[in-house]
């Protein structure tokens, strides 16, 4: 490098250099400012002065600091002399470096001035600018540092568990323990999805799972939990719907075909059992009159009165395998109502069975007949519509063929393809069952999570008017009237029930359940299985429900009025147990819940 | 950089030799001096400074601190003529600069013929210069100030270099005329002659009281001591050490901004141009013995006391406070210093 150059690139360099700790300097400053603001709000937040910064916004605010000294370091105007000045502080070069760029910039023809720019351009190749402008922290810097870092530990150390107060640990082991027992009922759920290869249960289930796994894992609180409880719930609900579409829409449910069906056997049994009290009546005026049995004088010149009562007779006694055949028709009523494919084909295979073994007389045939076209006007409608029409051909085979053995082997045969049929569709009904019952177990999880730990969602007693409650200090059920720690207010402990059977005042009940109470009532404007809107109570236990209107047949609702969870239930069939429910209003307590009951 | 058109290599080495010449020829002079005077480095240097600078020295001192034995000695080493005014209150201001005596021709007319008094001399020691009265003191004056003396009329000029060395007394001041401000203001540099040390008075004993004599052999001469003059001059300065040399001046007035309040408590009146052009000559000089070829702010700062206190006239709290124009001179100092530092702080 030429002497000449010596000192502009000394220059440009300390130039650099200086620039850089400007930068330094400045974002120094303006971090310092930033991290002391934030630092004075953030205490401000925790004295509850106003609302403290989020770890985001304190982010923020800093970078924005350190982008503005960035900005203003860059800025910070630096002349050329300013950079020489400077360097001659620093090096002792007493203003050789200043002098030069003067009398540089002034190219006088002065030989003492260019003996001066020599000498020094001479001297500036031993220039040490490193040691002139050390790279090091500034005190601003060093302060903001430390104000940034108790502004970290600030944010991190409330995420360390031995800080946190008592009651957030105790909520979030609780929301751990609920995540725990969630899982429990959902595996169940899942393995059954997991065996009967059901797709959106398993699907449904993983997710669950995997939601609670890591609720378990991670600190969850009890806020954060619910919502995600809520979203999943309200995930599987349009899951739910979307399955409920893909069937066929406005179907009629199972339980009311069921119901036709169990009525259609009941009536007949009631008929045989007409048939056979007239059998006995019968035997009985016959004994009276002396007559022995067989004595035909009895009988009318055209027989026609024996015929009608051994008409009588005949049908009041059955065969084994129309006895068999009946016992396989309940069955499947029954596993109708259970939702259970598996024993619906069962029941149809043993019919079928029955069926094939031809040991039934043509009047039981015709019998059987007529009840397989109720059974398949009960499965018109359902989601076994197809069941229904083959079990409909099949009755009008019945009807219309000779009933020889290979005609019903092949009847037989139609039976046991209709029972693979209900088999087949069961597996959508599993999984619609699957599915409900996981989203069950999270709505319940979530409302145990909402009612705190230990409390259940009170249940109010139908008929029931407001009174006072029994003894002092305590209600009806024996039980103190203010709820005790933990406990939502209005749990089957703390309802009253009056001297007069009534809800006493004192007993918390929200108003709310008071109409739910009176749903149950026999003057009741609501019936069963109305949606009504409820309102939370002071300690957030109800759930609100949007009011439908009055159901009738066509729009059955099927939701239960309200959903009381393993807890209080068992509360309180251990209240109706107990004997401090009078004896006069046991029945109207078991018939209200009952009346409730989803399972019904 | 280079304008070779204008300033050849042969311009440049021949600066630099002078340059060199300069420091060398200042340091076998002081050298020469150290060998008669123990200590007072300061003052060598402040005289010395004086003569490059065409400057004359105002030496205050008790007796007996070889102020005349210094003037003596420097007349010696740089080989000029040397003469000594022993100030009293009786003498007359023709006594110094010469008067016009009448004398016989020899073809038997009478004509004045002027006489010159002691000032002209290369090196004059005006001893107790306080002493004379204000009349005689500014026959000095013009000497000082004119480099001549006018006498009936007619201009007599003085040989150069020429250089005053003032001495005073700053005990017995009884029965003195302190010096006017006019004339104070005239000596390039006021040196305050300290009291030797006790290593040094015990050289000066050894020395005095031997039997050995140190001659003292001339290093220069008068026409070396211009060109060191010239060479002096032309030293070139930065705006801005120019700036720090003038707003040191201006910060010895009461009204001016960068007065400190010492100033403006204490000072009656402020330095006179005379005082920076005292500092930037001086501080030329200094930079050229260090061996820089650009003026320095410490070569302002260490100059800028001799240069300045004998200017900067106290007021009465100051005189009765007792405060010292070489404080006030520090503050100003420092007080300037912040203000002509750079904004850029790193």
């Amino acid at each position: 490098m030429t002497p000449d150059l010596t000192l502009h690139h000394k220059l440009n360099e300390a130039a650099r250099r200086i620039r850089l700790l400007l930068v330094l300097q400045w974002t120094g400053r303006t971090l310092l400012a930033a991290a002391l603001a934030c630092l004075v709000w953030l205490i401000a937040g925790k004295l509850g002065w106003l609302e403290g910064p989020s770890e985001l916004s304190t982010g923020i605010v800093l970078g924005i600091a350190v982008g503005l000294g960035i900005v203003f370091g860059l800025v910070h105007k630096v002349t050329r002399m300013d950079v020489a000045r400077l360097t001659d502080g620093r090096t002792d070069f007493k203003e050789r470096l200043a002098s030069a760029v003067e009398f540089e910039r002034d190219n006088t023809a002065d030989p003492l001035v260019h003996r001066q720019l020599q000498d020094t351009n001479a001297r500036a190749v031993d220039l040490d600018l490193r040691r002139a402008y050390p790279l090091r922290a500034t005190r601003q810097m060093i302060a903001a540092i430390v104000v940034t870092l108790c502004l970290f530990l600030a944010f991190l150390l409330p995420t360390f568990t031995i800080f946190w107060p008592r009651a957030k640990k105790q909520e979030i082991a609780e929301v751990k323990k609920q995540a725990a027992d969630m899982q429990k009922v959902i595996r169940i759920s899942e393995k059954t999805a997991d065996q009967q290869k059901l797709g959106s249960s398993k699907q449904a289930a993983k997710e669950a799972n995997k939601m609670l796994e890591a609720m378990k894992r991670s600190n969850t609180t009890k806020k954060a939990a619910m919502i995600q409880l809520s979203k999943m719930a309200k995930q599987l609900e349009q899951q739910q719907q979307k399955m409920a579409a893909a069937n066929a829409p406005g179907q009629k449910s199972l339980q009311k075909a069921s119901e036709e069906i169990k009525k259609a056997l009941d009536q007949k049994q009631q008929a045989i059992e007409a048939a056979d009290k007239a059998k006995k009546d019968a035997a009985k005026a016959a004994g009276k009159d002396g007559k022995k049995p067989g004595d035909k004088s009895h009988e009318n010149k055209d027989g026609k009165t024996g015929e009608k009562q051994n008409a009588k007779a005949g049908e009041s006694k059955q065969s084994q395998a129309m006895e068999q055949a009946q016992q396989a028709l309940q069955k499947f009523a029954q596993a109708l109502a259970d939702q259970n494919a598996a024993k619906q084909n069962e029941a149809l295979q043993q019919l079928a069975d029955q069926m094939e073994k031809g040991q039934m007389s043509p009047k039981e045939m015709q019998s059987l007949q007529q009840q397989l076209q109720q059974l398949a006007q009960a499965l018109k409608g359902t989601h076994l519509d197809k069941t229904s029409q083959q079990v409909k051909q099949m009755a009008e085979a019945m009807r219309q063929l000779k009933l020889d053995p290979e005609t019903l082997k092949k009847l037989a045969k139609m039976m046991r393809g209709a029972g693979e049929q209900c088999k087949g569709s069961g597996k959508t009904q599993l999984d619609a069952k699957t599915l409900a019952e996981i989203l069950q177990a999270i709505k319940d999880g979530k409302m145990k999570l909402a009612a705190g730990s230990g409390a259940g969602i009170p249940i109010p007693l139908p008929g029931m008017a407001q009174g006072k409650g029994k003894g002092k200090g305590t209600n009806g059920m024996g039980q103190p009237t203010k709820p005790l720690k933990g406990e939502v207010a209005g749990t089957p402990k703390a309802t009253a029930i009056g001297k007069n059977g009534g809800l006493s005042v004192d007993s918390r009940v929200s108003k709310e359940f008071m109409k739910y109470a009176a749903m149950g009532h026999k003057d009741s404007k609501y019936k069963p299985n109305t949606q009504v809107q409820g309102v939370r109570n002071n300690n957030v236990t109800e759930l609100q429900m949007n009011y439908k209107g009055d159901p009738d047949s066509q729009y059955s609702s099927g939701t239960p009025l309200f959903q009381p969870n393993g807890q209080p239930r068992r509360g309180v069939e251990s209240a109706i147990n107990k004997e401090n429910i009078p004896a006069a209003y046991r029945r109207q307590v078991k018939e209200y819940f009952e009346s409730i009951n989803p399972n019904r | 950089m280079d304008n070779a058109g204008s300033v050849g290599s042969v311009d440049i080495a021949k600066i630099e030799r002078e340059a060199a010449e300069f420091g060398s020829k200042f340091r076998r002079v002081k050298e020469e001096i150290r060998k008669v005077i123990v200590g007072n480095e300061p003052i060598i240097d402040g005289v010395l400074t004086c003569l490059m600078a065409s400057g004359h020295a105002l030496l205050e001192g008790v007796p007996g601190l070889g102020k005349t034995l210094l003037v003596k000695t420097l007349s010696q080493a740089v080989d000029l003529k040397f003469s000594r005014i022993q100030f009293t209150p009786d003498l007359m201001p023709a006594d110094i600069s010469g008067t016009n005596i009448l004398l016989e021709t020899p073809v038997g007319g009478k004509q004045f013929q002027f006489q010159p008094g002691p000032v002209f001399a290369n090196v004059v020691l005006a001893d107790e210069i306080n002493r004379a009265t204000p009349k005689t003191q500014s026959a000095m004056l013009e000497a000082m100030q004119e480099h001549s003396v006018t006498v009936a009329g007619v201009r007599h000029a003085m040989q150069q270099p020429f250089l005053v060395l003032a001495t005073q007394n700053p005990i017995e001041m009884e029965g003195t005329y302190p010096l006017p401000e006019a004339q104070m203001d005239r000596f390039l540099f006021k040196l305050l002659v300290p009291s030797p040390t006790f290593e040094e008075l015990s050289a000066i004993v050894d020395r005095t009281t031997g039997g050995a004599v140190e001659s003292i052999q001339p290093v220069i001469e008068g026409g070396e001591i211009l060109s060191m003059r010239q060479l002096a001059r032309e030293v070139p300065i930065a705006s801005h050490v120019r700036e720090f040399a003038v707003k040191i001046v201006l910060a010895t007035h009461p009204d001016r901004e960068l007065a400190t309040d010492h100033v403006k408590r204490f000072v009656r009146f402020g330095s006179s141009p005379r005082g920076a052009q005292a500092i930037v000559v001086a501080a030329k000089i200094r930079a050229l013995l260090e061996g820089r070829y650009n003026v320095a702010f410490e070569d302002i700062s260490t100059v800028a006391k001799p240069a300045l206190r004998h200017r900067i006239l106290l007021n009465f709290e100051g005189e009765a406070e007792g405060i010292s124009t070489d404080t006030i001179i520090d503050g100003l100092l420092s007080r300037v210093q912040d203000e002509t530092r750079v904004k850029v702080t790193v």
